[in-house]
């Protein structure tokens, strides 16, 4: 997919100026990361001033220990936990399902498609409370089983591995059932292996979405030590949060901080699988 | 349809049945938790928005009263003006921006690495790390918006500000999925064309808006669509920036639908609430669609 | 994680049924590992164990574990022969409790806020107190008597307040000391009435190229504005219901009155800056003198370093009065009505051993007979921050008003309906007689609807 454009060394010089101002907007992007980190380092004064440092003068580790006294290893565990088993699970699930969707011809697969298409337009708070109260009924709460059930069927899932599987050549599975392949082997060892791409995109997507969900997790933990990592972090709000009267925004930094780096980490090192598989999604939508 | 001999029909009715129990069978791990998380509670949510229920006791039917009492009652309209405002003003500020930035990456000048990386990477986080460093950066006293504007907007703490804030905070959080979108779109347009334009005399601006901007018709409804429903429904960063406030004045309907719904019991009203964010969610996409219909959707 | 999944997936023969298998078995020990809801009373050693869910955060739950930690040893196979299990619940409390409640699985008892929550008594999610408080052994008249009436619904249950009162928090003056040195006032001699207070604010408020850099009165525009508003208006004599809760604003034209003072202060006088996002960390930062506010400020104030004290508020109007809150323990609905008086006998002894939190703690105790044990004034907190919170109780009449509507009429809030119409005045979209004029009609049209329902 790469295309270079031959005349680029002309094109630079002329366009130096887009150049420039491209590269002065990629930096102010990224800066509010910055700032969020330096901040996170520097003690109240130096934060609550108007004289702006964005290398601290002092480095102090107070924002950090605050933030430590709740169990943040504890949250980060849980949010890797089920992020993990939601995002394994909506994988597997919507491959199965994007499969049959895209490959088997069976009544009422329209609407199906459809519907599970129209999810994604429902506002999300509008079952939450019905699952809720569903879910403490039977006892389910404050769990790693409460947090992940909803996030199996993922949507997003399903339409990646559909689209996907819209675009295999119906060469492949004809030889395969010429050799006598049932429906599931067809599945395994046909489709499967070239799916590497859905399989990536969808991972990092499901992944993402599972880690940095916010309501549900909110809404279903009842104890600290269950926490998923956004919805420990998110105390440290001076909206909605529980510390209202002290100097919240050195604690605040240091708590956004810790709760970008894992979602960064990943995306920085696979970050060219990142961009490829969101854009393979896009592009064969 | 073809009248087939009664053998050849049979064999059709099989083949259709032995089809349908493969494709439901390897639909099943994914609609059973479907039907049971998503679509049954919505169901019930639906149901829910004609009766008076407060978990407490069963439900008693109410008919329409939640929908009058809601759209008669002055914080729920300003919470959908609000969430109109939000659609208004971020879908298309991120739609051009990511078209912008792609572009920009596009051409592959030194450093675009950096910039594909930064542009995206606001995407990745979490809606608390949204809230949390924006209601940093716009405080209206020490926050760094402000003193690099040499103003005193109080962003989030005035009523005619704070839905603007909220904006903000979320055009850097979803620019960068449109970014990644159209970066593909762009990927995919055949460099001869742009070439032969060029051979041809047509300037950068010329062959942007006669050849890109048409192929990437696709994307743009993609994303358009994909943002709008994404913003109709905008919750997380207003729960952690402003809790809806001050005076309700960045409050969205989904925001309200938590306070009354989850904070205050009243959850037939905000089940009302819900229903009417979906009906107004699907009308803006349909009429965004038939505005710019493709039918190679 | 999706370093893994990269490499296993490129071997699907063998890893999809064993994923399948792994799956499963890893949401089963999901589903059985961790802790689920506490379920309510059960017994362990011959020692009861009573569940409480706690909403309190930051120094307020470490003072409370305190408590419940004594209450633990002190009756362990000995005394109550209880022991209490406490969850702390940080959001959603009212959803959280409700659905425990409706599905029989709610704690035994918890914390609650007087006059607020009276859904709560009229569904039975709470129970009324008074025969059970007298049966565990309590001596009501140790009480003071406005904070077990605020914590009644008269038109739900009467006479029965709902809620053991535990602590009482009234709205104090907390000034700046070192701020009002230098403005040559003296902080021993804080102002008493309207000019005087005027006349402080003035002389402590500082401005720089037009703008204020230190305001002398700390206030938002929204629950803070709406509080002194609701404080300076009942000195005036305007109260919001009638005792009967049927009848709306009492005194319109003092309520009024209140409003124009309080625009005076932004408008006229200029003493307080508009520009204020969070209050206590501007009055903790210097940047402001004064501040009207309750006792749960006073450790943050400590931890800031701040030299300050607390007075009482200043009669504007022509009679003291001032905001206060009760906090307490309500007991929840259990399928076993036995445990009601099990659950009664263990808040006894927490009342009765509520001097650490009354003192350490935030709030002042509701109970004569520990506010005159010998060494109340001065332990804990110093009495220069103290005391004043202290005496405002004697004279603190604003509190919720424990109607179904209740959240409207709320002062010390956000976003709620008193308050919004309060920052419209203050952002000049509303004049003051206008807005009493909707606040009256929609707080009249409020009480209809709740006595309808009875």
């Amino acid at each position: 997919m790469v295309r270079v454009l031959p005349g680029r060394r002309r094109r630079r010089l002329a366009w130096f100026p887009g150049w420039l101002i491209g590269m002065l907007a990629a930096i102010l992007w990224a800066a509010p990361f910055l700032w969020m980190l330096s901040t996170s380092f520097k003690p109240t004064a130096q934060i609550l001033t108007n004289n702006i440092h964005w290398l601290p003068q002092t480095f102090v580790l107070d924002n950090y220990r605050f933030v430590f006294r709740g169990p943040v290893s504890r949250w980060m565990l849980n949010s890797l936990i089920t992020s993990f088993l939601g995002t394994l699970l909506g994988v597997m699930v919507g491959a199965l399902a994007g499969y049959a969707l895209a490959r088997i011809q069976f009544r009422g697969r329209n609407a199906v498609f459809g519907l599970i298409l129209a999810s994604i337009m429902i506002p999300a708070n509008l079952a939450v409370v019905p699952l809720y109260i569903a879910f403490l009924k039977i006892g389910l709460v404050n769990s790693y089983a409460a947090i992940t059930l909803p996030l199996v069927a993922n949507a997003v899932s399903v339409y990646i591995f559909r689209q996907f599987f819209l675009g295999l050549p119906d060469e492949l599975e004809d030889a395969a059932r010429i050799d006598g392949a049932g429906r599931w082997q067809m599945f395994i060892h046909v489709a499967l292996p070239l799916a590497r791409g859905p399989i990536t995109a969808s991972t990092i997507i499901l992944f993402t979405a599972n880690w940095n969900n916010y309501l549900w997790p909110l809404l279903i933990t009842f104890s600290q030590n269950m926490y998923t990592l956004p919805v420990g972090v998110a105390q440290y709000s001076s909206a909605s949060g529980n510390y209202t009267q002290i100097n919240i925004y050195g604690p605040s930094m240091a708590a956004a901080t810790l709760l970008c780096i894992p979602s960064l980490a990943i995306f920085l090192a696979l970050q060219r699988y990142f961009i490829e598989g969101v854009a393979r999604a896009g592009v064969k939508g | 349809m073809v009248a087939l001999p009664a053998l050849a029909q049979r064999r059709l009715a099989r083949t259709e049945l032995r089809q349908a129990g493969e494709g439901y069978s390897f639909a099943l791990p994914f609609l059973l938790p479907f039907l049971v998380f998503t679509i049954l509670p919505l169901a019930f949510g639906v149901l829910v928005s004609f009766t008076n229920w407060s978990i407490i006791g069963a439900p008693q039917w109410v008919g329409l009263h939640n929908y009058i009492s809601a759209l008669s009652n002055p914080l729920v309209r300003q919470a959908f003006l609000n969430t109109l405002r939000y659609v208004v003003l971020v879908v298309p500020v991120v739609t051009l921006l990511g078209l912008v930035f792609a572009l920009y990456v596009n051409q592959r000048w030194p450093g675009h690495l950096f910039a594909r990386v930064s542009f995206y990477a606001s995407n990745v986080v979490s809606a608390p790390v949204i809230g949390l460093v924006w209601v940093w950066m716009l405080d209206a006293q020490f926050g760094i918006i402000n003193h690099y504007l040499h103003t005193s907007i109080p962003w989030l703490t005035s009523t005619n500000w704070s839905w603007i804030g909220v904006s903000i905070a979320t055009v850097w959080w979803d620019t960068g999925l449109i970014f990644v979108l159209f970066l593909a779109g762009l990927q995919e347009i055949n460099g001869e064309i742009l070439e032969a334009a060029k051979i041809d005399g047509a300037g950068p601006w010329r062959s942007l808006r006669r050849i890109v901007l048409p192929l990437l018709r696709r994307t743009f409804v993609l994303a358009i669509t994909l943002e709008m429903i994404s913003t109709f429904q905008i919750f997380s960063q207003v729960n952690v920036m402003t809790a809806g406030g001050p005076a309700n004045s960045s409050a969205s309907a989904m925001q309200y639908l938590y306070s009354a719904g989850i904070g205050q019991l009243q959850l037939g009203y905000a089940s009302a609430i819900g229903v009417m964010l979906f009906v107004l969610t699907v009308i803006g996409t349909m009429i965004f669609r038939l505005l710019f219909r493709d039918k190679r959707w | 994680m999706a370093k893994n999944s990269l490499r296993t997936r490129a071997r699907p023969r063998r890893r999809v049924p064993a994923g399948l298998i792994v799956g499963t078995v890893c949401l089963g020990l999901a589903a059985g590992a961790c802790s689920s809801t506490p379920a309510a009373t059960q017994t362990s050693h011959g020692n009861t164990v009573l569940t409480m869910w706690s909403t309190l955060s930051a120094s307020d739950a470490q003072t409370w574990a305190k408590m419940i930690a004594n209450f633990n040893q002190a009756n362990n196979d000995k005394g109550l022969h209880m022991q209490i299990k406490m969850t702390t619940i940080a959001n959603n409390y009212t959803t959280k409790l409700t659905a425990a409640v409706a599905t029989g699985n709610a704690p035994n008892f918890g914390w609650g806020t007087a006059g607020q929550e009276a859904l709560w008594a009229k569904q039975g999610v709470i129970i009324p107190l008074n025969k059970l408080a007298v049966q565990a052994g309590f001596n009501l008249s140790d009480f003071n008597p406005a904070s077990l009436k605020d914590a009644e619904y008269p038109a739900i249950g009467g006479n029965n307040f709902y809620l053991l009162p535990m602590d009482s928090s009234s709205f104090a003056m907390e000034i700046n000391v070192a701020e009002a040195k230098a403005a040559g006032l003296n902080p021993a001699d804080p102002p008493k009435n309207g000019p005087e207070f005027i006349k402080w604010l003035q002389a402590l408020t500082v401005r720089k190229n037009g703008q204020i850099t230190r305001s002398g009165l700390v206030s938002d525009t929204t629950g803070l504005a709406t509080t002194y508003w609701g404080i300076v208006a009942a000195q005036y004599g305007f109260q919001r219901v009638s005792p009967d809760l049927k009848t709306a604003c009492i005194n319109r034209q003092a309520g009024i009155t209140a409003m124009n003072w309080l625009l005076s202060l932004f408008d006229k006088y200029k003493v307080i800056s508009r520009n204020i996002s969070a209050p206590y960390t501007t009055f903790d930062t210097g940047a402001g003198a004064i501040m009207w506010e309750g006792p749960w400020t006073i450790l943050g104030n400590i931890q800031a370093k701040l030299n300050w004290e607390s007075a009482p508020l200043p009669t504007i109007g022509t009679q003291p009065a001032t905001f206060f809150e009760d906090d307490g323990l309500e007991v929840y609905k259990q399928a076993n009505q036995a445990s009601y008086l099990t659950t009664m006998k263990a808040i006894k002894w927490l009342s009765d051993h509520s001097f650490l939190w009354t003192t350490g703690g935030r709030g002042v105790s509701p109970r004569k007979s520990i506010l005159n044990m010998p060494n109340y004034m001065t332990a804990g907190f110093a009495p220069k921050y103290r005391q004043a919170f202290i005496t405002s109780m004697s004279f603190a009449d604003v509190a919720s008003v424990p109607t179904l509507s209740t959240a409207d009429f709320e002062y010390y809030s956000l976003g709620t309906f008193a308050v919004n119409e309060v920052s419209a005045v203050l952002e000049h979209k509303l004049s003051p007689t206008a807005f009493m004029t909707a606040v009256c009609t929609k707080w009249q049209s409020d009480l209809n609807t709740d006595s309808s329902q009875g």
